[in-house]
Order: structure tokens, then sequence, then C-alpha cells
């Protein structure tokens, strides 16, 4: 795992050259993310939590479950502007390629595993838990509820994040 | 427990279910009293809302008693009487914080559905789709009900269970209406939709200053409700131009604010609702929208249009030139109920908000599908059913 706290973001303080700081760094964050054709990764997938830096990653250190995301994955922090809080950016550090698809068939990708990560982090640290659907009541399926069931099973693995 | 699951598209029953758990610290457990239906199911049952589950149970607007709360929970203890918010919020993520509880970022468990559908993720709901999280409803004898701290509001001794019901979602969703509409002292308002949410709309208006409010619908029954426990006056948009009524009322001006609480399956006469009928029917639009249409339409220069009717999809001849050469503002989102709940049932409970006429068909839980035929067919002059579970 290669981990990033650059400075994309912090000097925002200031106004107008914070402004620019992020505005810049934020470019910079984009063309790295998604605008690399041909590099050795997967694009960024980023989610906004609302916790400063300094409380979130106390002396640099992933706290779960973002450090269970292993070696495959690169990490960025940055401060979110207007003190919302921290933005985390994490890639997977191989390229997608046959073996990801199957595995997102499988609901094993990388992408897979960061989008679920990012978003248990984000109810974990602002909630305190993450919800809990299984053992709700319910009544008779049909075999027609068999595409739902499967989407829940994926819901938080997949979407635009 | 007994519960009404939806069962396919158009078809409910009850049926026998285990009984919730507490599922997370943060959860509470509430014996529900008095659960109502709303309009806003009809597109559930109906197949206009993706990700529906046979088994799934429904309702999302209740009240009752808390049995149970899990280790975290604060404000809450058993035998607590309380109502509780249809939208989910986890009360602390940014637009929590911000009072946008509609837009809470943590409450949705499956969030790739709305995210992939409407580029964000929305809040969870309440017995509303595995689209909006997937929760279990409150037409039971017992509802599961997360971060329970947040959602879940003391009723006031003096509200009787069809009263604060409608604390729920109907009073707030309706007070959201006027109050994002901006409604202001001297204002005209037009509703259209004289349901549980268009009679709660119109006196919301009057409340935040409104001069004169006409309510729009063509059921003669909820009409008569609308202007004898509202004050407001009365179109029926089968009889009359609906056009020519509100420039009549609003001395050629058009309405300061018009609300659209009707939604997706809006009903209405002519060629336009003929086509719009035939594309939804034929699967080839997701949404029917007469009535905002006509909102648009009638609203005046300058002014609001408040969308608080459930649309789901992409709408067909949406009038963006009206809207856009008239200069108007949009204004729309589900209810931000927990910004205004507390609120209102203080209002209700000082009876500047009256809502027990609302309950037009109380009726135990086990004649559910009844209730949504009556609902639906707006037989007897059904305003909304509410099913007593506990009876």
């Amino acid at each position: 795992m290669r981990i990033r706290t650059a400075a994309w973001g912090a000097a925002a303080a200031g106004a107008v050259a914070g402004t620019a700081a992020v505005l810049c760094n934020r470019g910079d964050h984009r063309a790295r993310g998604t605008g690399d054709g041909g590099a050795e990764h997967g694009r960024w997938h980023v989610i906004t939590v609302g916790m400063p830096r300094s409380e979130l990653l106390p002396g640099g250190v992933l706290p779960p479950p973002l450090d269970r995301l292993g070696d495959g994955v690169e990490i960025r922090t940055a401060d979110a502007p207007g003190g919302r809080g921290t933005e985390i950016a994490v890639r997977g550090l191989a390229l997608p390629g046959a073996g990801q698809s199957l595995r997102r068939i499988l609901g094993t990708s990388t992408d897979q595993r960061i989008r679920r990560t990012l978003r248990q982090f984000k109810q974990l640290t602002e909630t305190g838990e993450v919800l809990h659907m299984a053992g709700q009541p319910e009544g008779h399926h049909k075999p027609g509820g068999l595409l739902v069931a499967v989407g829940d099973r994926r819901a938080t693995k997949e979407g635009l994040l | 427990m007994k519960a009404l699951c939806w069962t396919g598209v158009g078809e409910l029953a009850v049926e026998t279910v285990p009984d919730p758990a507490l599922l997370n610290d943060q959860d509470a457990i509430v014996r529900v009293t008095a659960s109502s239906v709303c309009g806003s199911d009809l597109h559930l049952i109906n197949g206009y809302v993706p990700a529906m589950r046979a088994g799934d149970i429904i309702g999302h607007e209740f009240v009752g008693e808390i049995v149970e709360v899990g280790a975290a929970v604060r404000r809450h203890r058993p035998g607590d009487r309380v109502v509780v918010c249809s939208i989910v919020g986890c009360g602390r993520c940014w637009q929590c914080r911000g009072d946008n509880w509609s837009l809470c970022e943590n409450s949705n468990p499956n969030p790739a559905y709305t995210e992939t559908l409407y580029g964000h993720p929305t809040a969870g709901i309440l017995g509303y789709s595995h689209a909006m999280g997937g929760f279990a409803g409150s037409h039971a004898e017992y509802v599961r009900v997360p971060f329970a701290d947040h959602g879940a509001f003391p009723v006031p001794n003096r509200l009787s269970d069809e009263e604060a019901v409608f604390a729920s979602d109907a009073v707030p969703t309706g007070w959201m209406g006027a109050d994002q509409g901006g409604v202001k002292e001297g204002d005209v308002v037009a509703v259209w939709g004289a349901g549980g949410v268009g009679q709660m709309a119109a006196r919301a208006s009057y409340l935040l200053g409104a001069e004169r409010v006409a309510v729009i619908d063509q059921v003669p029954e909820r009409l008569k409700l609308a202007a004898s426990h509202c004050g407001a006056a009365t179109i029926d948009y089968s009889q009359t131009d609906v056009d020519a009524a509100l420039r009549e009322f609003t001395g050629g001006r058009g309405p300061d604010v018009c609300i659209e609480a009707v939604g997706m399956e809006a009903h209405g006469t002519g060629p336009q609702y003929a086509y719009d009928r035939a594309k939804q029917a034929l699967r080839m639009q997701t949404d029917r929208s007469v009535a905002l249409r006509e909102a648009i339409h009638a609203c005046r220069k300058g002014g609001t249009v408040s969308i608080l009717g459930v649309f789901g999809g992409v709408l067909d001849k949406f009038p963006l030139g009206a809207a856009m050469n008239k200069g108007l503002t949009l204004r729309m989102g589900q209810q931000h109920g927990q910004r205004y709940i507390p609120m209102l049932l203080e209002r209700m409970a000082a009876n500047e908000i009256e809502t027990g006429y609302l309950a037009t068909h109380p009726m135990p839980l086990t004649e559910g599908p009844r209730g949504y035929q009556m609902f639906e067919e707006k037989t007897d002059g059904c305003l909304r059913a509410v099913f007593l579970p506990q009876r």
C-alpha cells in the first residue's frame, strides 16, 4: 500500500492563495486519476469524510477498515474545501484487465473492494457504525426478486464512486 | 408478526413474517400503533419505482411505542411514544448537519442504485424499495428504526395516534413545500393535489403568511376538505380550465408559488394526458407530469415552483422554455422531515395544524390490501387509510 498525504488542499486556509492551491491540486488529482490512459493503475475512487485530516489519520496511520486494503492500492488524502473534512482517494495499483473483469463478476475486484471499504470507512467515522440489513423481516420471495437480491449484494461495491 | 407485503406489481398481501430485531446499536424497535398509506406508495405498488422485491414490507408514515433500544441510543427508552420520520438520517454527515436530511450520506445501505441512476446516492427511506435502502416498512406490528436518536420524536400527549401519524411525512412534506417555495406574507399560492400532502401544503402556506391559497384536484370530497379544513379556494380540473381560473384568482399575475403535490402518476384531461398515459403504460416513459407542466405554465413571472410529488426517472415534454423565459425558481426534494417535525408537533398540539380529518379510513392491518384499493380508487371519500396493527 502506498500512502500519500500530499498537501493538495492543505494550503487552503488563505483565501485566494488557498483556493488556487486547492484548484491546482484538484486538477493534478484528476489528471492522475482519470486522464492517464496507459498508466499502470486504475482510476481514483474519492470520498469525503467529515473529520479533519489530523484527527482522521493521526500520525499518518491508516485506521480500519482502510488498513485492510493491503498493498495493492495507493491512498491520497487532502483537506476538503470549506472545512468539510478530508478527501480520501484510493486507486488500485494494477491496471484493470481480464482478471479484474472476472473478479468483478465474482464481486471481488479491487475497485469493488475499494468502494465498499471507502463507504464503510465514512459510515464508521461519521456515525460509529455500518448499517446492517441482514436479518430484517420479509415475506415470501418470488423468483423475479432474484435480480434485486443480486443487486443488493453488490450495492455497496458498485456505483459511480 | 403480521405485515403488509408487496408481492408483485399491483399486488399486496398480509403475511406472517419474523419480528424485527436490533441490528445496530443505534436502532430502536417500535411497536406500531398507526401506519398510514401515502400516495407515493402507489408508485411502488404499481411498479414505477425500481428495485422492489416480493416480500418487501411497505409503509413509511407511522407512530408507535418504543419497546427496545440499542446500546448506543441515548434520547429514547422503552415506553416512549414516538412518531418516526420516513426519511432515515444519520444526523452527523455534512448534509444532515446542514439540515438536508433526505440527502443523508450514510443512511442508504444500497448506494449503488441511486448513485448510478441519479449521480449520487440518496438517503434511505423506510419501506420504500431497495433503491432507497431496502428497509422493512411500518405496515407491520413492529418496525426497526435505524439511527433512532435522529429519526424518532416524542409525541405530545394531547395528540391521538390518528393525528400524530401524519407528523411522520404528510405534515413535514407539505410544510417543506411551502417553506422551500419561499411563501411569505401576501403571497398567492396554488397547490396541485388535494391529498394529505396537498392539504398540509395549503395549511402551511396560510401559516407562513399566504393571503390566498387555491387547491386543484378533481375529487369532490377532497376539495371539500381543502375548503373546510384549510380555508382554501378550490378548482376542479375536470370541470374548469385551471389556467384561466388561476388568472382570475390572481388578478392575471399567476400564483407567486405553485406547489406540486401529485408526482409521477398525475391525472388530467385532454390529449396531453392521454399521450402521457399511453407512453407510461407502454413503459416508454417513467413519469406522467401533467400537473407539473400546468404548474410551470401557470406560475407568475419570477415565481417559484415547489415540487413535492415523487418523480423517479426522466420527464417527457418538460416545459423548460416556460421556466427559463419566465425566470422561475424550481425547488424540490424528498422531505427533510427531521428539520421540521419537532416544530410541527408543537403546532399540531396547539391546534394550528389539524390532521385527524386526513384519517378517513382507520382499519386493522389485516385489511391492508382493501385499504390501498380504496385509497387508489378514491372510493367512499378515502383520503387516507390508516392501519392499526394492534387492533
